[in-house]
């Protein structure tokens, strides 16, 4: 059997993206009415563009396999995971327990997604940032943030 | 002359103190954000609009606009002394003018840079004064239709000015604006896309969406590449460029900036297909095209014009149409927006303390521009040499605060970091980002006309063919479109973006 390989990697997880995307649209907008082309409702226009998304999303699949193009680079795992690790659990810290361990845990698990984690700079780097962003966001801006827990 | 009148509202109020203040902010904060490379305009605009939530829309403006023209400077300072771009427009500045720092000639090369920068900026700012009253009453007489193809055309000069693949660019305009109709449908009153979630009741919000596909984002890029930037901070020396150099420079800054102030009035132009243009002519006119890449100072003032007039006149189709012509205005968009300030020709008439006061505060900005930044230019190099391991954090904090400060929502700052790593895995797909956000902000805009000129016509869709000034702007699209697809010049579309990797 011939073996059919992908030869644009960036093409066909592009493409299979933008279906999803697309696909997705598309069975939203089925859901509200559609209305006329006089009268559009509220699913009309979601689902032209999500139809024309998912045509392109498997034309770019399609042709991935007919196109030689560069293969994906590998996602970088580390950096991705902390990062967003990071901002979650800031994202979760903040409101129960103030800015001040919420920074903390973003500065300390974002410098964990470099290879090189030195602990002083690291700590070194966390006060001058919750002094800077507390004087600049809460005192200076006026911006309500819980700053203790 | 109702010009002069229009031009004196507008100095008074620029020259108020809180907005000189907020001119000088933005242009230092502009300039710096340039210096460093790992973070540029389009990040930082998203970074501070919740910061703009407080201000008065003039005062807004004014510190945004500064921080967007004001980073074309800052970027030439580094591109000039460490061969890193600073930001995107400024990459082109890296081949003549750090070849003129390894000759010891870095003073010439930032003062060209500056002079001819200030240059443009006051002639872009007079081309604006001049060109944007006029246009704003040729929209006015646009109907529905027309305004639904002037939106088409935006966006398709987006996609057209894209890097990478035309296909995964239009791909992403169309998921920006699927992204932008999420939340409560105005019309009907239908809660789209928002999977039950309460929070998702305004839709995905933009400070948010602009964060994470280009600040989060940005970061785990510059993490993965984990670069040490090697700084040869090259002695600077004396910043006057010689008689020499003043007359080698003139008309690359005269050509530099007509051809920015042309260039950014595009759609999808700006600073950055500018100053690429700007380089190519003066290569091409030049009596010896060798030099370049070595050292012609010619490289240096003509793009440096070009992208500072560029990054002025794209202010135009925003204040006049209603259109964002790239990404940076797609954030003055949502920053205007934000001030219940609807974007459209009616803003001139409407506000015009806003709109001429912008105008004037560019003026402001760029001889703040030249008498700041020659003398702190130590200050800058010094700044070059921040390891970005410093900043990284900073900047993800800031868009975590900024974000969780539009509506006190723990939601936005998640959506962020979903943003984020969506942004992340676009890049690793060469996927551009810049046309999501301009789909995003036009999205709602476009369904708005889409729906009102339907009606209108009664649900038929050749009005958009029928209308002249709808055809037109069609056409123009579909020019633009062919002009790309055609295969010898987009050969030329990526020898012009070649350099590019920013």
């Amino acid at each position: 059997m011939m073996r059919i390989g992908i030869r644009h990697g960036k093409d066909f997880f592009s493409g299979l993206i933008l279906v999803s995307f697309g696909g997705i649209t598309v069975l939203e907008s089925l859901r509200y009415e559609m209305g006329s082309a006089a009268r559009m409702q509220a699913g009309y226009f979601p689902c032209i563009l999500g139809g024309i998304l998912s045509l392109l999303g498997l034309t770019l699949v399609f042709r991935s396999f007919v196109i030689r193009g560069e293969p994906v680079k590998a996602l970088a795992y580390r950096p991705l995971i902390m990062v967003t690790a990071s901002v979650i659990a800031f994202a979760f810290l903040l409101e129960s327990w103030g800015l001040i361990i919420a920074t903390m845990a973003l500065v300390f698990l974002c410098s964990l997604g470099r290879r090189e984690f030195r602990l002083g700079e690291v700590f070194l780097l966390y006060i001058c940032l919750i002094v800077l962003s507390t004087g600049l966001f809460v005192f200076g801006l006026g911006v309500t943030l819980k700053i203790t827990p | 002359m109702d010009i002069l009148h229009n031009l004196g509202l507008g100095f008074w109020v620029a020259v108020s103190p809180v907005n000189i203040l907020y001119c000088v902010v933005g242009v230092l904060v502009g300039t710096l954000v340039g210096v460093l490379p790992g973070i540029g305009p389009l990040a930082t605009l998203a970074m501070l609009l919740p910061i703009t939530f407080t201000l008065p829309a003039s005062s807004a403006l004014i510190m945004l606009a500064g921080i967007y023209y004001g980073s074309q400077y800052g970027g030439s300072t580094a591109s000039i002394l460490v061969n890193i771009p600073g930001e995107s427009a400024s990459v082109v500045t890296c081949l003549d003018g750090y070849a003129m720092a390894r000759q010891g000639r870095a003073g010439p090369a930032l003062g060209i840079a500056a002079l001819g920068s200030f240059f443009a900026g006051c002639v872009a700012t007079c081309v604006i004064a001049l060109f944007a009253p006029p246009l704003s009453e040729i929209a006015l007489k646009f109907g529905q239709a027309d305004y639904f193809s002037l939106m088409v055309l935006g966006l398709v000069g987006a996609v057209v000015l894209a890097h990478g693949s035309l296909m995964k660019a239009i791909g992403m305009v169309l998921l920006g604006l699927i992204l932008g109709l999420a939340g409560t449908d105005l019309y009907t009153g239908v809660q789209r896309f928002t999977f039950g979630v309460p929070e998702m009741a305004d839709g995905f919000g933009f400070v948010g969406l602009a964060m994470g596909l280009f600040g989060i984002a940005e970061i785990i890029s510059n993490l993965e590449v984990n670069g040490a930037c090697d700084v040869l901070a090259t002695k600077v020396g004396k910043l006057l460029p010689t008689g020499e150099d003043l007359k080698a420079s003139f008309k690359p800054v005269l050509r530099g900036t007509v051809l920015g102030s042309i260039l950014g009035i595009l759609p999808g132009g700006g600073a950055i297909l500018s100053s690429f243009a700007s380089y190519a002519l003066e290569k091409r006119l030049a009596k010896d095209p060798s030099r370049f890449g070595r050292g012609a100072i010619e490289g240096v003032a003509g793009p440096e014009s070009a992208n500072n007039a560029g990054a002025q006149t794209s202010f135009i189709p925003l204040l006049t149409l209603g259109i964002p012509s790239n990404a940076v205005m797609a954030v003055m968009v949502g920053a205007m927006m934000i001030h219940g300030i609807p974007p459209g020709p009616r803003v001139m008439t409407a506000q015009p303390e806003l709109f001429w006061g912008l105008i004037a505060s560019m003026w402001i900005g760029n001889l703040l521009l030249v008498v700041l930044n020659l003398p702190l230019i130590g200050i800058w190099i010094r700044l070059l040499t921040v390891p970005y391991r410093f900043l990284f954090s900073a900047i993800l904090l800031f868009c975590c605060i900024g974000a969780y400060s539009m509506s006190n929502s723990t939601f936005d700052v998640i959506l962020t970091a979903g943003f984020g790593v969506l942004g992340y895995v676009f890049r690793k797909l060469d996927c551009e980002p810049a046309p999501l956000l301009l789909g995003f902000v036009l999205g709602p805009m476009m369904e708005e006309s889409f729906r009102r000129a339907m009606l209108l016509s009664h649900g038929d869709p050749i009005v958009f063919f029928t209308r002249p000034i709808s055809l037109g702007l069609l056409m123009t699209a579909v020019v633009l479109l062919a002009l790309v697809i055609f295969p010898a010049l987009q050969r030329k579309r990526g020898e012009a973006f070649r350099e590019e990797k920013y």
